[in-house]
C-alpha cells in the first residue's frame, strides 16, 4: 500500500476514534445531559459586564441581568475607557439605583474583570460580555453546580443571537455543535476554555488564582488552565442559556479567530505540563493533544480540498483551450467518473456525513433547538460546505501572525472587548 | 469498561468494515474488468482469425463483416480504456491487483491496435489509428492531449481508432514499441505508423487526419 493511502487510512481511524468517543459519551450520559443539580440556596452573584463602546448592545444586555429570576445579584458595569455613549446609558441605570458603574481607562477585557472582581461583593461572579445577553433562568441553572465544592467555574450554553449575515449562519451551527461538546466535556472533567458570556466562577478561587491574566490574548483559556492546574473543576450547564452577538463579517471573524487560535497556542506553551500527563486525566491524554491533530487535519483536509478544486479547474481550463466549450464531451467526462463507482473513500465518507447529520442533530437535541430543524436548512448547508475551508484559513492566519507577532507584541493593545 | 477501549473496538469495528467493503469493492470492479478484458481477447482473437481465413486461404469472410467487427472492438477496448483510466485515478486499496490487471489490458490493446492495422491495410479501411503514448509521471501536455482525442472520438466515432498506452508501465511489448519508434518524450503520437512526437494541437490533429481522410466531418 501506498504511503498516501496509509496516511490517508490514518487520517480518517484518527476522525472517526474521536466522533466515537464523544458520541459514546453522549449515549452514556444521554440521560443526565439536560439536567442541573437543584440549588439548596441561592447565594449573592456578582455579574460583572466589562465594556468598551459598547452603546449598541449595553442595554440590552443590563435589561437581560435585570430580567434574570435570581433573588440576590448585583451588576456591576466597568466601563473600560470608553468614547461612545457606554458611560451615559449606564448612568440611567445608575440613578435608578439597578447597577453599579465603575470607570476606567483602557486596559482590554482582562483588566476590567480584575477591576469588577475587587469590587465585587458575591461569592460567585459571573462575567456577561457587553454583547451577550442572559435568558432569564441562567443564574438558577448554574448556581447548583456550586454546592460541590470542588467546583470552581460553571460554563452557560451560548447561542447565536439574531443570525443573519452567512458569516453568523456558519456559527450559529458551531455554536450548537460547540453546546454539545462543552457538554460532553463537562462529563469527561476537560474543559478548557470559560467564556466571556455568562460563565459564572467561585470568586474566591479567582481571587486565589490572582485573577485574570491581563497579557493574555485569551483570558478565558488561561484561567481555566489555572483553574485546572489548581484542582477546581469545571462544569457546565446546557440550560443556562445566554444569546450572543458574534462577528457578522468575514473581517470580524478573522480577527476574532486569529485572538482565539493565536490565544490557544500561547496557552498550550505556557500550560505545556497538562500534556500527555495522566493527572489532567482525559484534558491531557486525549482533549489538548488530538485538538493539534485535528488542526493538521483540518489544513490536510483543506489542502486536499483546494487542490482537487484546482485540479478540476485546470483541467477544465485546459480543456476549453484546447477544443472549446464543448457540452457532450463535458457529460461524457462526467459519466465516466461516475461510472467508476463506489471505492472504500465512498465509505468513509458516508460514515462521516452520517456522523456529522448524527452530531448535529444531538447538538441541537441537546441545545433544545429541534423546534428549529426544518428552518434553518440553510444555515447546515453553509456549515457543511464552508466551514473547514473557513476555520482552516483562520488557523493559518493565526499561525501566521503567530510568526510575524515576534517577542516584542504580546497582547493586543485596545482590543475591543 | 473504560470508554477508550469502547471507543477502540466500536471504532476498529467500523474502519475494518469499511476496509473490507473497499477491498469487496476494488475486487469486484477489478474482477468486472477481467471479465471485459477475457471477452475483448475473445472478439480479438476471433477477429483475427477471421482476418487469417481471408489473407491467408481467401475464404468467403467479406471485408465488410470485418470492418464491422474491427469498428466494435475499437468501440469496446475504448469505453473499456476509459474504465480503466477513471479507475486508475480512483483510490484504493488493492494497487498490485490493478497493476497486473493493466498490464493484461495494455497487451490486448496492442494485439487490437496490430489487428486494426493489418484489417486496415488488407480491406482498404479508410479509418485512422491513433496509438497515443502517455505518462502518468512525468507529462506536462498528456491531459491536453487526452482531451483532443476524446473530442476527436466524439466527433469522427468509428472513423478513429484510439489506443493509449502508458509509456511507463514497464511492458518488453511497450518498450520494444518505444524502441522501434524511438519515443522518448510524451505523449507521442503514431497516426496510422507516423510518428508525431511532443503534444499535437486539435488544428494539427485535424490536418493530420484530414490527410489521410478528406471526407471527415472535421475536414
Amino acid at each position: 500500500m501506498e504511503l498516501g493511502a496509509i496516511l490517508l487510512l490514518g487520517t480518517m481511524y484518527f476522525m472517526l476514534y474521536c466522533s466515537v468517543f464523544w458520541l459514546l459519551v453522549y449515549f452514556e450520559k444521554r440521560k443526565e445531559i439536560r439536567i442541573d443539580p437543584i440549588p439548596t440556596r441561592f447565594p449573592l452573584i456578582s455579574i460583572i459586564i466589562p465594556s468598551w463602546n459598547a452603546e449598541d448592545t449595553i442595554k440590552a444586555a443590563i435589561d437581560s441581568c435585570l430580567a434574570l429570576d435570581y433573588p440576590k445579584k448585583e451588576i456591576i458595569v466597568v466601563n473600560d475607557g470608553s468614547t461612545d455613549k457606554t458611560k451615559e446609558i449606564c448612568e440611567g441605570y445608575v440613578k435608578k439605583r439597578e447597577i453599579k458603574l465603575l470607570n476606567k481607562t483602557n486596559g482590554g477585557k482582562a483588566s476590567a474583570m480584575n477591576y469588577g472582581l475587587n469590587h465585587a461583593k458575591g461569592e460567585f461572579v459571573c462575567c456577561l460580555d457587553s454583547d451577550s445577553f442572559f435568558k432569564p433562568q441562567a443564574l438558577r441553572k448554574m448556581v447548583g453546580y456550586f454546592e460541590d465544592s470542588a467546583v470552581g467555574a460553571v460554563t452557560s450554553s451560548m447561542k447565536v443571537y439574531n443570525p443573519r449575515t452567512w458569516i453568523q449562519m456558519i456559527q450559529w451551527v458551531e455554536y450548537i455543535f460547540a453546546i454539545y461538546l462543552r457538554r460532553m466535556m463537562h462529563f469527561m472533567n476537560c474543559l478548557y476554555v470559560i467564556p466571556g458570556p455568562g460563565s459564572t466562577y467561585r470568586r474566591d478561587v479567582l481571587l486565589e488564582l490572582g485573577g485574570f491574566d491581563e497579557h493574555s490574548l485569551t483570558e478565558d483559556m488561561d484561567i481555566a488552565f489555572k483553574i485546572q492546574k489548581a484542582g477546581y473543576r469545571i462544569t457546565n450547564s446546557i440550560n443556562a442559556e445566554v444569546d450572543t452577538i458574534t462577528p457578522d463579517t468575514l473581517r470580524g471573524l478573522i480577527k476574532q479567530r486569529i485572538r482565539w487560535y493565536a490565544g490557544f497556542c500561547d496557552n498550550s506553551i505556557k500550560y505545556k505540563s497538562f500534556f500527555l500527563n495522566p493527572k489532567y486525566g482525559t484534558l491531557g491524554l486525549f482533549v489538548l493533544p488530538t485538538s493539534f491533530i485535528w488542526v493538521g487535519v483540518l489544513f490536510a483536509s483543506s489542502i486536499t480540498l483546494i487542490y482537487n478544486a484546482l485540479g478540476i479547474l485546470i483541467t477544465a481550463t485546459k480543456a476549453y483551450f484546447a477544443v472549446g466549450f464543448d457540452f457532450n464531451l463535458l457529460l461524457a467526462k462526467i459519466s465516466e467518473m461516475l461510472a467508476v463507482g463506489p471505492t472504500y473513500i465512498t465509505w468513509f465518507a458516508v460514515i462521516f456525513l452520517l456522523v456529522s447529520i448524527l452530531v448535529i442533530y444531538l447538538g441541537l437535541k441537546s441545545a433544545g433547538e429541534m423546534v428549529n430543524f426544518k428552518q434553518k436548512y440553510k444555515f447546515y448547508a453553509l456549515h457543511l460546505v464552508g466551514y473547514t475551508i473557513l476555520i482552516s484559513l483562520m488557523w493559518f492566519l493565526a499561525l501566521s501572525y503567530l510568526a510575524v507577532r515576534g517577542k516584542s507584541e504580546k497582547t493586543w493593545k485596545g482590543t475591543k472587548i | 469498561m473504560n470508554i477508550f477501549i469502547k471507543t477502540t473496538i466500536v471504532t476498529t469495528a467500523i474502519f475494518a468494515i469499511g476496509i473490507i467493503v473497499g477491498l469487496w469493492l476494488g475486487q469486484e470492479k477489478v474482477s468486472a474488468f477481467e471479465s471485459e478484458l477475457t471477452s475483448l481477447r475473445g472478439s480479438i482473437e476471433n477477429t483475427e482469425l477471421q482476418f487469417l481465413f481471408l489473407d491467408v486461404l481467401g475464404s468467403n469472410v467479406s471485408c465488410t463483416y470485418l470492418l464491422k467487427q474491427a469498428n466494435n472492438l475499437g468501440a469496446d477496448s475504448e469505453n473499456l480504456a476509459k474504465q480503466i483510466e477513471n479507475y486508475e485515478t480512483s483510490e484504493k486499496i488493492d494497487e498490485a491487483a490493478f497493476k497486473q490487471l493493466k498490464s493484461s489490458y495494455t497487451t490486448l490493446l496492442i494485439k487490437d491496435w496490430l489487428t486494426m492495422e493489418k484489417i486496415k491495410t488488407t480491406c482498404n479501411a479508410t479509418y485512422v489509428t491513433v496509438l497515443y503514448f502517455y505518462s502518468n509521471n512525468n507529462c506536462g501536455r498528456c491531459s491536453e492531449q487526452a482531451i483532443v482525442l476524446s473530442y476527436l472520438k466524439q466527433k469522427l466515432g468509428e472513423n478513429i481508432m484510439t489506443f493509449a498506452i502508458d509509456g511507463d508501465i514497464g511492458l518488453n511489448v511497450v518498450s520494444a514499441l518505444r524502441e522501434a519508434y524511438s519515443i522518448d518524450i510524451f505523449p507521442t503520437l503514431i497516426i496510422n505508423s507516423v510518428v508525431h512526437k511532443g503534444y499535437v494541437d486539435l488544428n494539427q490533429t485535424k490536418e493530420i487526419l484530414c490527410d489521410y481522410n478528406n471526407n471527415l466531418t472535421i475536414c
